[in-house]
């Protein structure tokens, strides 16, 4: 094994593009850094990591320079740290430095109090970093005590124009991290360095806002910034949290493991989850990296259970609460009741929830909001028993190619774009089909933008390597051809599937394309689809999930469950007609983002959620549950991969958690198996059924209506709260996307100059 | 008008080198053209354009061709004399000659010591060659090296000749070109790219543009051979925006060549295919340096990235990439031309060939110059510059741009080569010669390179990015008599650390032009420090402008010149200047009539006695 000798030390390392750096830290030596992150290309722009090597000139970077069999390497010679010392003397000339040399330096890295009121205290209002400040590890480290140089004030704004995050480019060393992971591994590159010599600074191209230059806010800037330079802005100023508790946000089907700050047992802030934690790894989106604490602490969420009597809802106990649904649900017509649960609640509640129906009401009428998507995805992976290609979210580094279908991932995956990115600048090939925003269409090998009526027969062309594929030129055809043809694809499918003509046949050309070995991944918009169907939350389906016309599934069920109705009910929209039609008396719904329309006469309404919504006004029970940060359960991410919820926070007022909230209901009908002492005890049950899915045969959905939407229409929503209507920051984004979407890229960069500084010139002529 | 008919054709060409450019050379052109067609003289006299013929100060030029009479500082009258004159009666006008300092005329050029003392080998076709016409590089002798080395030569051959030659890299580090092409041809890849770094961009430096407007041929045949020696089908000529003439000039030649066959699909009828792009950059200085260049060629933002690996292993789009300076390409042309013996009997043995120049500054004869390797800097300065304007004493001379040291007058006898200017702490550079005398101020010289490098660093590493302005700081301080004891060694820690500390070329030497001046003037520091005194007078905070009572003759021309009033008289009353008003622009010195000389520049804690101030 090579090995290299560092102050004395031999090291051992095995592969060629390991750095002195990476060795050194594998053999436990440090070495001070500022610019290194693990993610990002070496760019030895700090200097901090410089050391000395035998036979080379000068000090190479231990961060880039390669480490190579019998190397001798000094880390900290005498003339070296004196070199070093200068260097960070040098660097703490533009950090306004005060914190380096500042008395209440300990206590102050001990407790972090609130600046704002510190400010009395220890004279502190400059800097907002409540995690590690890796410039101050370094000045401990190299000793530095007092200060060579008169600094250099940027003296530079604090910018706080664009949303969620605040920008101090006074506090920042010019790392360059911010900028890379942008680049290198968001794929964006909203920032750049602009300016030269020391006025050098972080800023957009031609200094346009960051809405304008196509960043995301997905924070991966925020997160990587090794002073206070950047930080989210809500959350900036709350000193210490009192811990930090890794669970997962359930706001899209990626399942991101996010890390929440907890003070006072609230969220107070979020942040991306540990970086070895699956699947995100420290990646995050706009939703889950900032607007969780604002969500979750939202001041109107509903805290009590609540009865309508007389147009009031009067606050009542829990007793009385369960107590009423209990005789509603009893007594109830089962062809008239419908269930609707939510894909953003757990697996298990959603469980208890599909088993309430059947063996509680009797009923099949069950589903839940963008259910079609989910269903279409097992029917088809049952059909040849193709689950095994629904992988994690890493293996796209090993395919030859990839086809990305139904939606722009860009915008609703941020995390699942950020992989495809990764794999795109190794040199996979992209091919999006249909609608592409910004980064999809500078990403693209190929971008086919046609029609969603017309991409399933060009798939089915292409599934069989033809070249004419109607609609599409014929280079570009051919191309596509040579993509596609062999090796092993990963196919990329949004839930924009349903808008086209026979979706279920589209898929199926896909997962022919995709090879043998090839690997899909469904893109659940809402959150927990995964999980809610496994739970049987369809009418044709059972848990597992199995279709209700299988005889082994359903005789399986019905031995756990006993006595109760396992065939074919209605789905949402029949529910919905029902209501219209007035044969529905009963409607228990536990997802507020569903549209009130045609149930407004139903007489009878069981609304369950954390967040009040227009059903709070027509339902006759109310009752409050809890937000993912405040439940246990399990998530299942649209990898297939269970991801744990742990209550992290205080739920508000009397709110409960779903699954406890069925199991009580259940137990007050009276009928049996709903007497679970722990949340662990539903899933072992559900599992039970979902070792062996078999969803092949089913009844019902074998055609499938193209269903339309709003272009571009991107409008996050969790159980009945809307996020940009309670978050402006958000709101402002999502409109600048959609500006984003409209422009047409066609300008050339001198086009972009000549029109930049023409409104410049305009602007100034205003303001003269 | 048969004795007319007798004479022989003759070329007048007219330098359209930025400096005669710049004083209206175009001009004289039309106007040629126009007064030939109209005495009928068309098919007798041509007139042509070349690139910089070499003697900037005396521009704008006309050399007449075949005889080699030059004329100097031609103006548009002077047009219509010449065409009379010279053309039809065949009497050259004498009072347009290069005029010696004694004050003798020197009818032909290559009489005249700027030129004689030359060796001209890159610049053998500047100021001859129409660089618009590919046929008259041809008819030079031009593309004969690609020829030779396409379908005489292996790709292997090509590259041992350049070793042979020794031929060393003209960008300024002086690393062996053949080197540098056998790395990259033995790095693993099947794709590979050639560049011609043409961002030439030191102060007082203009060798490569006056190369690439003058014969920009010769540049791309040594890329194509290059391209060709290293296996590479994809060349870039990367040459600043800031540079029309030359991009324009490229962008001709290229069209050309590709009219010819000498670029494209199978060049002179071989299997050996080869595009080359122009790429303009954007202006930073940067962009010079090697890793910084690509990144730009590739989109990104100029700024160097450390080495190893080199561009010869991972360079251009992480393909093995050569990058040579202009010279070194157009060098490399000859060299497979007229082969490596006859390159290395010029020149020295550890740097055979020439030396480019562009000699600016204080210096008679300002222009570009091309020396053999060895020549002394006294030989340049006196010989082919024509010693210091003025009679004034030379001082010093800047070599290597703003990464490149000063050297004073005991090492005029150094002969310029890689190895003896580095060892005295300057470096060969690209080519920039800055030719200094006693009026200069060394404090304010090594200000004036540091304020340049400060300002383009591309503010990646923290010791060019903070040291410079750190130092510059200082510099300042000193300027402003406001130095200290032990600055000069807090400048030399900095020096230090910047050196040793920064990632690329740019911040490596930055603190050159600082250690030589301190070095060889220190005491010129120490004057400014300790004594608040600028030896040149050059320092604003350590001068002050005074009347000498006695000379002034009450003439007003300083109190109408003073934008600030300070400089203060009436009508027939002796003149004097207000202090506290005065902000040292230095109008009044200059407007005092010579004979008077009244205004005087002075140490600024001078005390004049009897009130003079």
């Amino acid at each position: 094994m090579p090995a290299i000798l560092i102050d004395d030390k031999k090291i051992e390392f095995d592969t060629a593009d390991e750095t002195i750096l990476d060795v050194a830290r594998k053999g436990g030596i440090y070495i001070p850094t500022l610019c290194d992150h693990e993610e990002l290309e070496p760019h030895g722009g700090c200097r901090m990591c410089i050391v000395e090597v035998e036979g080379m000139r000068g000090y190479p970077p231990s961060c880039a320079t390669a480490a190579k069999d019998g190397m001798v390497v000094r880390t900290s010679t005498e003339e070296l740290l004196k070199l070093k010392r200068n260097i960070l003397q040098l660097l703490l000339m533009e950090h306004p430095s005060a914190c380096m040399v500042c008395e209440e330096r300990e206590r102050c890295s001990k407790y972090r109090p609130q600046p704002y009121k510190a400010g009395t205290i220890t004279g502190c209002t400059t800097c907002a970093n409540r995690y590690t400040c890796d410039l101050r590890d370094v000045v401990e480290f190299l000793g530095i005590e007092s200060l060579d140089y008169e600094p250099v004030h940027k003296e530079v704004t604090v910018e706080r124009e664009d949303p969620f995050f605040d920008r101090d480019y006074n506090l920042c060393i010019l790392c360059a991290r911010c900028i890379r992971i942008c680049e290198e591994v968001r794929g964006t590159s909203a920032i750049t360095f602009v300016k030269r010599g020391h006025e050098t600074r972080v800023d957009t191209a031609f200094g346009v806002s960051h809405l304008e230059s196509g960043c995301w806010f997905c924070g991966a800037c925020v997160d990587v910034c090794p002073t206070g330079a950047l930080t989210a802005r809500m959350t900036k100023w709350i000193g210490a949290p009192d811990s930090m508790e890794e669970t997962t946000c359930v706001l899209c089907g990626m399942g991101c493991q996010t890390e929440l700050e907890v003070k006072w047992g609230r969220v107070m802030g979020s942040g991306p989850g540990k970086p070895d934690s699956p699947p995100n790894y420290h990646h995050m989106c706009v939703l889950g990296r900032f607007c969780i604490p604002s969500l979750v602490n939202a001041p109107d969420r509903i805290k009590t259970p609540q009865l309508r009597r007389d147009s009031e809802n009067i606050p009542v106990s829990w007793n009385d609460a369960l107590d009423e649904v209990a005789g509603i649900l009893k007594k109830v017509d089962p062809g008239r009741v419908g269930f609707l649960g939510s894909p953003q609640m757990s697996t298990e509640a959603a469980y208890l929830f599909a088993k309430l129906a059947r063996i509680g009401a009797k009923s099949g009428n069950i589903d839940f909001q963008g259910s079609d998507f989910p269903a279409l995805i097992h029917k088809e992976m049952a059909r040849n028993q193709d689950f095994d290609r629904i992988q994690t979210l890493d293996c796209i580094e090993n395919v030859d190619w990839i086809v990305a279908l139904g939606g722009d991932f860009v915008k609703s995956h941020q995390v699942v774009a950020k992989e495809v990115y990764n794999a795109v600048k190794g040199g996979t090939p992209l091919v999006v089909l249909g609608e592409a925003g910004a980064n999809l269409r500078r990403w693209a090998t190929i971008h086919v933008s046609l029609p969603s009526r017309k991409i399933k027969t060009a798939l089915s062309g292409l599934a069989d390597h033809k070249a004419n594929l109607r609609g599409v030129g014929r280079a570009q055809a051919e191309r596509l051809v040579e993509i596609t043809k062999s090796g092993k694809g990963a196919v990329l499918v949004g839930s924009g599937i349903l808008e086209l003509e026979e979706p279920d046949r589209a898929l199926r050309a896909l997962i022919r394309l995709a090879g043998v070995e090839g690997v899909v991944f469904p893109l659940f918009p809402w959150g927990n689809e995964a999980g809610v169907i496994r739970a049987g939350l369809r009418p044709e389906m059972l848990p597992g999930p199995s279709s209700v016309t299988i005889k082994k599934a359903a005789s399986s069920v019905k031995k756990t469950w006993g006595d109760g109705n396992l065939s074919d009910g209605s789905n949402l929209t029949e529910i919905r007609q029902k209501a219209r039609t007035g044969q529905l008396d009963v409607l228990y719904v536990a997802d507020g983002s569903i549209s009130l329309d045609g149930f407004q006469r139903v007489p009878t309404i069981i609304y369950q959620s954390p967040y009040p919504s227009g059903w709070t006004n027509i339902a006759s029970v109310i009752l409050p549950s809890t937000t993912f940060v405040e439940e246990s359960g399990t998530f299942i991410n649209l990898e297939l991969r269970p991801l744990k919820l742990r209550p992290v926070a205080r739920p508000p007022g009397e709110a409960r958690q779903d699954w406890q909230i069925f199991a009580e209901i259940g137990k007050r009908i009276g009928v049996k198996g709903f007497s679970h002492s722990s949340i662990a005890e539903v899933w072992d049950e559900l599992s039970h059924f979902t070792r062996n899915i078999e969803v092949g045969g089913q009844s019902r959905r074998d055609s499938w209506k193209p269903v339309s939407r709003e272009k571009n229409a991107w409008y996050p929503r969790y159980r009945g709260a809307a996020i940009p209507d309670r978050i402006e920051d958000l709101a402002v984004f999502i409109s600048a996307l959609n500006k984003r979407d409209e422009t047409a890229p066609a300008e050339t960069l001198d086009e972009l100059v000549k029109r930049v500084s023409k409104e410049r010139a305009s602007q100034k002529e205003v303001a003269k | 008008m048969s004795e007319v008919d007798e004479l022989d054709t003759i070329e007048v060409l007219v330098c359209l080198g930025t400096g005669c450019e710049s004083a209206k050379s175009n001009l004289l052109y039309n106007q040629l053209t126009m007064q030939i067609e109209k005495k009928g003289l068309g098919k007798r006299v041509k007139v042509k354009r070349i690139g910089c013929h070499g003697l900037c100060q005396e521009g704008p030029v006309l050399a007449i061709e075949p005889e080699g009479l030059f004329y100097c500082q031609v103006q548009e009258s002077d047009i219509e004399e010449i065409v009379e004159s010279h053309f039809i009666r065949n009497e050259p006008v004498e009072r347009l000659f290069y005029q010696t300092p004694e004050g003798d005329r020197i009818p032909h050029y290559k009489d005249i010591p700027f030129y004689s003392e030359q060796q001209r080998v890159v610049l053998r076709n500047s100021g001859h060659i129409d660089p618009g016409n590919i046929e008259d590089y041809i008819s030079a002798g031009g593309y004969e090296g690609l020829r030779r080395a396409l379908k005489d030569m292996t790709p292997e051959q090509v590259i041992e000749e350049i070793q042979n030659s020794g031929l060393r890299g003209r960008g300024g580090a002086g690393f062996p070109t053949g080197l540098k092409w056998r790395l990259a041809r033995n790095a693993p890849g099947n794709k590979k790219y050639a560049i011609c770094n043409a961002d030439e961009g030191d102060p007082g430096a203009f060798m490569d543009g006056s190369i690439l407007t003058a014969d920009p041929h010769s540049v791309l045949e040594g890329l194509s051979i290059c391209a060709y020696a290293i296996g590479a089908d994809e060349a870039y000529v990367y040459v600043r925006h800031e540079y029309p003439s030359s991009v324009a000039a490229l962008k001709k030649a290229l069209q050309d060549s590709y009219k010819r066959g000498l670029l494209g699909k199978r060049l002179l009828g071989t299997d050996y295919n080869l595009d080359i792009h122009l790429m303009e950059g954007a202006g930073a200085f940067v962009c010079g340096e090697e890793t910084a260049l690509m990144a730009s060629i590739e989109g990104r933002r100029g700024m160097p990235r450390p080495r190893p690996p080199f561009p010869t292993e991972s360079g251009l789009w992480g393909k093995p990439t050569v990058i040579n300076n202009v010279k070194s390409l157009a060098n490399s042309a000859i060299i497979i031309r007229e082969g490596s013996v006859w390159f290395k009997s010029i020149g020295t043995e550890g740097s055979p060939g020439t030396a480019i120049f562009s000699l600016t500054g204080k210096v008679r004869n300002t222009g570009l110059v091309e020396v053999p390797m060895g020549a002394t800097i006294r030989n340049i300065i006196f010989d082919v510059g024509g010693g210091i304007k003025e009679n004034r004493t030379f001082k010093a001379v800047q070599t290597g741009g703003p990464a490149g040291g000063c050297l004073p007058a005991e090492k005029l006898d150094l002969p310029v080569d890689f190895d003896s200017l580095k060892e005295a702490g300057a470096i060969m550079g690209s080519g920039g010669m800055i030719v200094m005398d006693e009026t200069t101020c060394m404090v304010d010289v090594a200000r004036y390179f540091l304020s340049f490098t400060q300002q383009e660093s591309c503010g990646k590493c923290t010791p060019c990015r903070m040291g410079t302005l750190q130092m510059l700081r200082i510099l300042d301080k000193i300027r402003a008599g406001k130095g200290e004891e032990g600055d000069i060694d807090r400048l030399l820690e900095l020096c230090e650390t910047v050196v040793d500390g920064s990632l690329c070329g740019l911040g490596q030497n930055a603190p050159n032009p600082v250690l030589t001046t301190i070095e060889y003037f220190r005491n010129e520091y120490e004057a400014h420090i300790k004594e608040k005194y600028c030896p040149a007078m050059v320092c604003r905070d350590l001068v002050k402008f005074v009347i000498d009572p006695d000379k002034c003759i009450a003439c007003g021309a300083c109190s109408r010149i003073c934008p600030t009033g300070a400089a203060k008289g009436q009508k027939e009353v002796v003149h004097h200047i207000e202090q506290e008003l005065c902000i040292k622009c230095g109008a009044c010195y200059e407007v005092c009539p010579p004979k008077v000389e009244a205004v005087m520049k002075v140490p600024a804690h001078v005390e004049l006695v009897g009130g003079v101030d």
